[in-house]
């Protein structure tokens, strides 16, 4: 069976800017994939036309159908996940392997609050 | 197999569009103004010219069929005698071409039948040339006003686009998120890796030598009253001509009730403009206020001095309100156009001063709340923070202004930064 | 409640496929067919038009054509003949150019358009009125069918999805500026 994991270091949920973001990957497919890609992104959701970012990516060249890599990044000090009544802003990892199945996404907050910023609370 | 890392791209500058539309608008006015007017130094030297007596030998209206409408122009021939000798002309006035307006040209020639004996006017140097209206045609008041907001319109749009090219040459580095605010004050701003401005510009700022920040209105109203005023006098330019026309129409006892009809919306409209401009330009006598910061940004949790100071008369003014807000804004597409809503997430008053309590002049602290978001930009979306002055004055239009500042994420406390060196270091472990 | 909570968010709306009223796909499909692929979809704003138009992608695909979708927007006004060049795909016949908001186009340019695309092997276009090419669908909207979007956004049975036929109303039957509305009374739960 088709499986694109992502695994958090000590699978953590909040980190704050400028953290490390580490963790695993691994993929199993059937056939031998033609890109392996993991992305480190934000993007923003709400009443506005919907925008994402590309922070890094980490590309994996000859990509075997099952592998595993380690992965670390470097958090940038912005921005940070917000979410008030017109939009939410969402920091993501995605494993995206082509020829497999869907892409794997991980969500976690970019906060030095411990938690996503609410703008209405600010009110 | 190592991977390979790619990082974020940067932003578009913009583009120096308007200052070849600024050119072509200019160069065609100069055009239109030759072509025109070549003969306008003639009507300086007109005044000199002999007053002598002409027979009408043929007259009419010519037509001059357009894409969308029809023009007309004076055709008179007349015959004169100077020195001996005998002389045609078929000039009527110095200002060439044609225009709409059948009536008037009816009338000119109607008074200038075959046969007709009247006064021309010749050039004693070139008793060829002449002239029988030597005076300013109503034509040529009209197509001056025209070529006088072409050419106006140009210069602003080339001395605009001039500028946008100079500050194109300035060097912006942006990182992931900041993109500059479109239509009010541009904003860029980076942030570098321990969470300090790495790079800032802020337009509407001018940095004084004491390390203080002054900020800038966006358009003075003045300037948007002389705005408003091209606008308006093209608008009007052109609406004026059909005004005309329908007013000719009902002199002449030939009421053209739909042009009429059809104008009055227009009309509305021009007038809707002119006392907009009365509106900026009465806004313009407003006291001024100049707004201090002590510094350009400050982060999350952070203070920043503020300090004001009018100059003019500020006796008018019941009330002044300085207010710090918080907004998030999200554009989205509406069938072919786009519209940004916005909502309003933080507000905070000041400073509050009362017609007695010393308007002239004053300070403020504007802290900046501790548990929000930063300034964040991205196409569609942006949260944005502001400094707003609200001056009130009884029947006059209010003192209004915002000024957009910049809320930097929260400076990493140093044991913070300490700890992340450190991590960054660890070899990774297992999970 | 927050953005992304929102069922109304972008995101979630632009999930939302056309719904074909009083009609199916097949007879839509067919249509189409008849029409060799060149028609024009119309009706007022907010009725589904766009939406219809990047539906017939994967019916076009089964057919065989390479579809090239191009959005015009207000912002591009005036749209002149070189931009229009640029965005203009080399029309083959194995290439259907799907235009959006064509009514944004005058007399020349939308001449223009059609000398470029001649070779084009289908033309659908979206537009407000009838007139440039043979209709394929006219766009309509009801309350029923803000209802049924309702439903599948899983709010129809929520307390301020009432009144649907007042919102539909107070849009006069645009569809989008009525879930636009229904995310800001949604916000404010």
């Amino acid at each position: 069976m088709e499986q694109l994991v992502i695994e958090i270091e000590g699978r953590k949920k909040v980190f704050l800017p400028g953290d490390m973001l580490r963790g695993r990957i691994r993929w199993s497919c059937a056939e031998t994939p033609k890109t392996a890609e993991l992305r480190l992104f934000w993007y923003t959701r709400g009443k506005g036309t919907a925008h994402s970012e590309l922070v890094e990516g980490l590309r994996y060249d000859r990509a075997g159908p099952s592998e595993s890599h380690n992965f670390d990044f470097k958090l940038p000090l912005a921005p940070y996940s917000f979410s008030g009544k017109l939009i939410t802003l969402t920091w993501a990892l995605e494993l995206d392997i082509e020829g497999c199945s869907d892409p794997a996404v991980e969500e976690f907050v970019v906060s030095p609050f411990g938690k996503e910023v609410q703008l209405n609370a600010s009110l | 197999m190592p991977a390979v890392r790619s990082n974020v791209q940067m932003h578009k500058p913009p583009s120096g569009i308007i200052f070849v539309f600024g050119l072509a608008f200019t160069a065609f006015s100069c055009l239109f103004f030759h072509f025109f007017f070549k003969d306008a130094k003639s009507f300086f030297d007109a005044k000199n010219w002999t007053a002598v007596p002409a027979v009408v030998e043929a007259s009419e209206v010519k037509s001059h069929a357009g894409d969308d409408s029809t023009t007309y122009s004076v055709h008179i021939t007349y015959r004169y005698s100077l020195g001996g000798k005998t002389y045609r002309s078929e000039r009527y006035s110095f200002f060439g071409g044609s225009s709409s307006g059948y009536g008037s040209k009816r009338a000119i020639v109607d008074a200038h039948p075959p046969g007709a004996e009247f006064t021309c006017y010749v050039n004693p140097k070139d008793p060829a040339q002449a002239v029988i209206e030597r005076g300013v045609t109503k034509d040529a008041i009209i197509i001056s006003i025209f070529i006088a907001i072409f050419f106006g319109i140009g210069l602003l749009m080339l001395l605009g686009g001039l500028s946008a090219l100079l500050r194109r040459g300035k060097k912006g580095g942006e990182l992931s998120g900041a993109v500059p605010e479109q239509g009010t004050a541009s904003s860029r701003v980076t942030f570098g890796e321990d969470g300090s401005l790495d790079e800032f510009q802020i337009s509407r700022y001018a940095q004084l030598p004491s390390g203080e920040v002054m900020m800038k209105a966006a358009v003075s109203p003045r300037m948007k009253a002389a705005g408003l005023l091209l606008i308006a006098l093209f608008w009007n330019g052109i609406v004026s001509i059909f005004v005309m026309e329908a007013v000719d129409s009902w002199r002449s006892g030939h009421p053209e009730i739909f042009l009429t009809l059809f104008m009055i919306p227009f009309v509305l409209i021009g007038l809707g403009m002119l006392g907009g401009v009365g509106y900026f330009y009465l806004q313009g006598f407003n006291a001024v206020p100049q707004v201090y910061l002590d510094r350009a940004e400050a982060a999350l949790g952070e203070t920043l001095n503020l300090r004001w100071e009018f100059s003019g008369d500020t006796d008018k003014i019941s009330e002044f309100i300085v207010t710090l807000t918080g907004t998030e804004e999200a554009t989205y597409r509406r069938g072919t156009d786009t519209h940004t809503d916005r909502e309003i997430f933080y507000k905070k008053e000041l400073a509050k001063v009362g017609k007695y309590g010393g308007i002239r002049s004053g300070t403020a602290r504007v802290p900046i709340p501790a548990n929000t978001m930063h300034s964040f930009s991205c196409p569609n979306n942006a949260v944005r923070w502001r400094i707003g002055i609200q001056g009130v004055i009884e029947n006059w239009p209010d003192i209004s202004e915002e000024f957009p500042i910049v809320v930097l994420p929260k400076k990493l406390a140093a044991d913070q930064v300490a700890a992340a060196a450190v991590e960054e270091e660890k070899p990774w472990n297992s999970l | 409640m927050r953005a992304h909570d929102n069922p109304f968010s972008t995101d979630r709306l632009l999930k939302l496929r056309y719904l074909p009223q009083n009609e199916t796909w097949d007879g839509i499909y067919r249509r189409l067919e008849a029409l060799r692929f060149h028609a024009a979809i119309v009706g007022p704003e907010g009725s589904g038009k766009t939406t219809l138009l990047e539906d017939l992608q994967p019916f076009l695909r089964a057919s065989g054509f390479a579809p090239h979708l191009i959005y015009l927007s207000t912002e591009a006004r005036p749209i002149k003949l070189q931009r229009l060049a640029a965005i203009l795909p080399q029309a083959n016949p194995s290439c259907a150019v799907l235009l959006d908001s064509a009514e944004l186009l005058g007399r020349a340019a939308w001449a223009y358009c059609r000398w470029r695309l001649r070779n084009a092997g289908g033309v659908i276009i979206t537009a407000h009125c009838a007139g440039r090419l043979p209709i394929l669908v006219k766009c309509s909207t009801s309350p029923e069918l803000l209802r049924l979007l309702l439903d599948k956004l899983c709010v129809a049975d929520h307390s301020r999805a009432c009144f649907a036929e007042d919102v539909f109303l107070k849009h006069a039957g645009n569809i989008r500026a009525a879930l636009l509305d229904y995310y800001d009374q949604f916000a404010r739960v």
